[in-house]
C-alpha cells in the first residue's frame, strides 16, 4: 500500500504571537516551530498502517519554507520511509491554492491512503485535506479516532462528532484527516533520527509542477485583510467578606453592573 | 588588596501596612497553609500580597516591630514545608511580577500576558543576563527565555515554581550536571532584611572577614556582625542549611537559606544562550547496573573535555518508576530494568555526537529509546520525566500519607553503594518504593510509598538510617529540594533534619547566623532550624 501523510509547519502553541507592524502578518523573530499537532496522529497511524502491511511504503510531503524540513526529519525519525518538500518561498496561506499544489503533486504518485492532521493550529481552518481529496477525486473522511482495514480496498472508520459518533464504510484511495485519540504518536528512535538527519530529502519547486502563471495567480481565493489580537479579557473581581455580605453584593453586580439578572 | 567585610542595609520609604492588599479570610488562606509534599499544615491569621519593594518593606517591618511571625510563600511548589506558616502571617509573592524599574535600556523589557495578568522582566540576550521579580513562575520564564534561545541553567522541571523560591532553596534540575545550581548563576540580589531595611547585593563585592564574619551597617547607624556557620559543607550537590565555606561571598549566604535572613525582591541572573538543537534521549537498559555502568561512562566521557560527549542532564529511572509509569506509557518496553534520560546541546553537524551516544547506548544493551532533536518532541521527554514525581504526589496524597521522598547526594565513587542501600533496606522490610532522579550527580529520589499510615513510622525509621549511611559517606541529605520544616526524633526527643548533617554544633552555629541578621527570629519560623531550638540553644 501506498500512503502519504501531508504535514505542515506551524507557530509553536506555548508561543507568544504578536502581530507586525503592518497588521498583515504574525511575527516571525523569535518563534519557535513546530510540526503541526494533529500531524504526529497522521504520521503516527501512516508509520502503523505501513507496519502492518508488509510492502508497504509512506512519504511525508509540506509545502514549507526551508525551516520546514525539521518536520520531515521528524518523521522520518518516527518512521516515515520517504520525504518531499515543495518549496514555498512565500509561506502560503491561502488553503485552495496549497491544496491545489499539493494534489498536482500527490497526482503524480500512485498512492492509496492519503493521512492528514485535522486542522492546523495556525489557521484551524481544517481544509486542506478536503479540498486535496476534492481535487483528486477521492472520499474525505474527517475527524477519525479508530480506523481498520477490512478489506482489499476498503476501511472502516469511527469519526468523532460533537453529537456522537459515526462508523463508515469508505473505499481506498481515500483522504483521512485524524484526530486526538486515534493513537499515541510514537518518540523517534536514535538510529532513525540519526539516518532521517543524513537523509536527502528532495525539494520540489512549484516551477516544475506546470502551472500556467495566471493559473498560479488564479488559485488564491482567499486575502488577509489584517490580523487583530483577541482583546484582552477584562480583569475578574474578587468579593471578599462574610459569605452573605458576598452573595447579596454579587447579585448587586450581576444586577447593576453585568445586568444579566 | 584587602576585601571588603562591611556593608550596609538601607531605609526605604514604604507605604503603612495598611495600603498593603491583605486578606484575613480562612478560605484565602487555607490555600498557603501547606505545600506540594503535603508533610504539615500550617496556620496563619492573614495573607499579605505586596506588589512592590515598599510593600514587601512595609510588611516585614510591621512584623518586625509587632513581633509577628512572617512566612514568605512564592509558588508553594515546595518539598519541605518550608513555606508553610506555623501562624503568625504570610507574605505572597505572586503579585511581585513586575520589574521595579528599567534598569537596562527600555528595549530589553519583556512584557507577557501570563494567567495571574501581565508580567515583566528584563533580559539582555547579548549580554545574557535576565532581572527579575521573585514572583515570576517558571512556566512564564521559560517561554519568555526560549524565544530568544535563552536558557535558565540549571532547568528545573516544576513550572510552577517562582524564582524567589528557586533562590531560596539554591534550585538545581536535570541540566544541573552541566550548569550547577542556581547559585553560581545569581550575580546581584535585592533584599529586603528582617528589619525591613533594603540589601542590594553584587556578587564579588562583599565576603566574609578572615574571622568568618560579615559586618552590617543600618541606616540608623546601628552595627552588627554576622557569622557564617562554622561547619564544613559536604563536597556534593548541597541544598542542607546556609552555605558557609572560609572568605565566602556575601550574596551565598542569602541563596539556600530557605528564606529565613531576607525576603528577594530581585534578582539578577546570568543565562546561557544556544542557537542549535539540543539533544534528548531516554534510553532503556535490561538492568539497573546496566543504565548506571552507562551514566558512570556517560559522566567521565562529558568531563573530559576532549571528548564530543558532553551531557547537560543525566538523570536515572529504576525498574519500579518504569513499571510505575507503564500504566500511562504503555510502550516502556516491558523488560526494561532502568533508563537514561540525558541531553545535549549539539553542534550544527550533529553526528558525530549522536554516533557517540548510540554507540554508548550499544556497549550497555540498551533495549529501546526515546529521542528527540526537535524542541516539541524533547518536551514531551520533560514532561514525562517530571510526571513521575507528579505522580508520586498525587498518590501518596491519595493515601494521605504525606511525601516520604529522600534527596541525598554521595561523592561519585559512593553512587553504587547508596543505591544497594536503597534497595536492600526497602526490600527487607517489604516496603513499596521507587528511585528516581539527578543521576549525574548522585542525587537521587529515594521515595517510599507508604501503603498506609500504619507503616510510616517504620518507614521513617528506615529512611532515617539511610540518610545517616549517606552522610557517612561524605553526602549530604538535601542536595536540591532544602530541609525546610523536616525533623528527625533521636532517642524520643525531635531535632530539625539538619541535625543530622552537622549535629548540635551546627544548629547552635546556624542559630548565631540566624538571630545575627534577624534577632526577633520574625521569618519564615521553623525552617531549617525550629523555632524553640532556636531560642533555647542561643537565645534562651
Ligand atoms: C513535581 C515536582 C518536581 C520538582 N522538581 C524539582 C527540581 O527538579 N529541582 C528543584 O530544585 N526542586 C524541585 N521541586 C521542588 C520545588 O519546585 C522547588 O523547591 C522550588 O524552588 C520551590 O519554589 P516555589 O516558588 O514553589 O517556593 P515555595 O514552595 O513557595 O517556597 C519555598 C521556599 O522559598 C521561600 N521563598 C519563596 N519566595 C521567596 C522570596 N522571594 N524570598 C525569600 N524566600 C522565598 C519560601 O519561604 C520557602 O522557604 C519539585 C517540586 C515538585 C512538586
Amino acid at each position: 500500500m501506498n500512503i502519504c501523510v501531508l504535514t505542515k509547519q506551524v507557530p509553536d502553541t506555548d508561543s507568544s504571537i504578536r502581530i507586525n507592524d503592518l497588521s498583515d502578518d504574525i511575527v516571525l523573530d523569535g518563534l519557535k516551530m513546530i510540526m503541526n499537532p494533529y500531524d504526529e496522529y497522521a504520521v503516527e497511524e501512516a508509520v502503523k498502517t505501513c507496519q502492518s502491511i508488509p510492502g508497504s511504503k509512506s512519504t511525508v510531503m509540506t509545502l514549507g519554507e526551508g525551516s520546514s524540513k525539521s518536520i520531515l526529519i521528524t518523521s522520518l525519525a518516527m518512521g516515515m520511509d520517504e520525504a518531499v518538500r515543495i518549496e514555498d518561498p512565500g509561506g502560503e496561506e491561502d488553503c485552495y491554492k496549497t491544496a491545489i499544489i499539493l494534489s498536482r503533486v500527490l497526482g503524480e504518485m500512485d498512492f492509496d491512503l492519503i493521512f492528514v492532521g485535522k486542522s492546523a493550529f495556525d489557521d484551524n481552518a481544517s481544509s486542506v485535506g478536503a479540498l486535496v481529496a476534492e481535487f483528486l477525486g477521492v472520499p474525505y473522511v474527517s475527524n477519525v479516532v479508530k480506523f481498520e482495514i477490512t478489506g482489499d480496498d476498503s476501511l472502516k472508520i469511527h469519526r468523532e462528532k460533537e453529537s456522537g459518533a459515526d462508523v463508515v464504510c469508505v473505499s481506498l484511495p481515500c483522504v483521512i484527516s485524524c484526530e486526538k485519540g486515534l493513537n499515541r504518536p510514537r518518540y523517534p528512535k536514535l538510529m532513525k533520527l540519526m539516518k532521517a538527519n543524513k537523509k536527502n530529502i528532495p525539494v520540489r519547486s512549484i516551477d516544475s509542477l506546470g502551472f500556467t502563471d495566471v493559473e498560479i495567480n488564479g488559485f488564491e481565493k482567499t486575502k488577509t485583510l489584517g490580523l487583530i489580537t483577541p482583546p484582552c479579557r477584562p480583569p475578574g473581581k474578587m468579593l471578599e467578606g462574610e459569605p452573605e455580605e458576598v452573595i447579596s453584593e454579587l447579585f448587586r453586580e450581576l444586577r447593576e453592573v453585568v445586568k444579566v439578572v | 588588596m584587602t576585601q571588603k567585610s562591611k556593608f550596609s542595609a538601607c531605609s526605604i520609604k514604604s507605604p503603612s501596612i495598611e495600603e498593603v492588599r491583605s486578606s484575613d479570610s480562612p478560605d484565602i488562606i487555607d490555600k498557603y497553609l501547606t505545600d506540594e509534599a503535603g508533610m504539615i499544615k500550617g496556620t496563619a491569621q492573614k495573607v499579605f500580597f505586596p506588589k512592590n519593594e515598599a510593600e514587601v518593606s512595609a510588611v516585614v517591618r510591621w512584623a518586625n516591630e509587632t513581633g509577628t511571625p512572617l512566612t514568605t510563600s512564592g509558588g508553594g511548589t515546595g518539598l519541605t514545608g518550608s513555606r508553610v506558616p506555623l501562624g503568625g502571617a504570610v507574605i505572597s509573592m505572586e503579585n511581585m511580577d513586575n520589574i521595579r524599574e528599567v534598569p537596562l535600556s527600555d528595549k530589553f523589557l519583556v512584557r507577557r500576558k501570563s494567567l495571574t495578568g501581565e508580567i515583566s522582566l528584563c533580559v539582555d540576550g547579548e549580554k545574557r543576563i535576565i532581572i527579575t521579580p521573585p514572583g515570576i513562575l517558571l512556566s512564564d520564564l521559560y517561554a519568555v527565555l526560549s524565544e530568544k534561545n535563552l536558557f535558565y541553567p540549571p532547568n528545573p522541571t516544576e513550572l510552577s515554581a517562582s524564582v524567589g523560591g528557586n533562590i531560596a532553596v539554591n534550585t538545581s534540575g536535570g541540566r544541573t550536571f552541566r550548569n550547577g545550581a542556581i547559585r553560581e548563576w545569581v550575580k546581584r540580589l535585592r533584599i529586603i532584611l528582617p528589619t525591613g531595611e533594603l540589601l542590594e547585593i553584587n556578587r564579588g563585592e562583599v565576603f566574609a572577614d578572615k574571622e568568618g564574619l560579615f559586618h552590617i551597617e543600618y541606616s540608623d547607624g546601628r552595627k552588627a556582625d554576622i557569622p557564617i556557620p562554622g561547619y564544613k559543607m559536604p563536597n556534593v550537590k548541597n541544598a542542607s542549611g546556609y552555605y558557609s565555606k572560609p572568605g565566602m561571598d556575601l550574596i551565598d549566604l542569602f541563596i539556600g537559606a530557605e528564606g529565613t535572613l531576607g525576603i528577594v525582591t530581585e534578582a539578577e541572573i546570568e543565562v546561557i544562550k544556544w542557537d542549535g538543537g539540543i539533544f534528548g534521549c531516554i534510553a532503556f537498559f535490561p538492568s539497573g547496573e546496566k543504565a548506571i555502568k552507562f551514566v558512570k561512562e556517560a559522566r567521565a566521557l562529558s568531563r573530559d573535555e576532549g571528548e564530543i560527549l558532553d551531557a547537560l542532564t543525566l538523570d536515572y529511572f529504576d525498574r519500579n518508576s518504569l513499571n510505575f509509569m507503564r500504566k500511562a506509557n504503555p510502550d516502556i518496553p516491558i523488560e526494561a530494568g532502568g533508563a537514561v534520560f540525558f541531553e545535549q546541546f549539539l553542534p550544527e553537524d550533529p553526528d558525530e555526537v549522536l554516533m557517540s551516544w548510540m554507540e554508548l547506548m550499544e556497549k550497555f544493551d540498551s533495549l529501546d529509546d526515546w529521542s528527540a532533536m526537535d524542541d516539541k518532541t524533547r518536551e514531551r521527554l520533560r514532561v514525562f520525566r517530571h510526571l513521575l514525581p507528579e505522580s508520586v504526589h498525587e498518590l501518596v496524597r491519595g493515601r494521605g500519607v504525606g511525601k516520604m521522598g529522600m534527596d541525598l547526594a554521595v561523592p561519585d565513587d559512593k553512587l553504587e553503594e547508596i543505591m544497594s542501600i536503597y534497595h536492600t533496606s526497602a526490600r527487607q522490610h517489604g516496603f513499596d518504593y521507587l528511585i528516581f532522579g539527578h543521576i549525574g550527580n548522585n542525587n537521587l529520589h529515594m521515595n517510599f510509598l507508604p501503603r498506609n499510615c500504619d507503616e510510616v513510622p517504620d518507614i521513617k525509621a528506615v529512611y532515617m538510617d539511610v540518610a545517616r549511611k549517606g552522610i557517612g559517606m561524605g553526602g549530604t541529605i538535601s542536595a536540591e529540594h532544602g530541609v525546610g520544616k523536616k525533623t528527625i526524633m533521636e532517642n524520643g526527643e525531635e531535632f530539625p533534619y539538619i541535625y543530622m548533617m552537622y549535629g548540635r554544633e551546627g544548629l547552635e552555629s546556624i542559630a548565631r547566623t540566624k538571630l545575627s541578621l534577624d534577632p526577633n527570629a520574625i521569618l519564615n519560623r521553623g525552617n531549617i532550624i525550629s523555632q524553640e531550638y532556636l531560642m533555647t540553644e542561643v537565645g534562651g
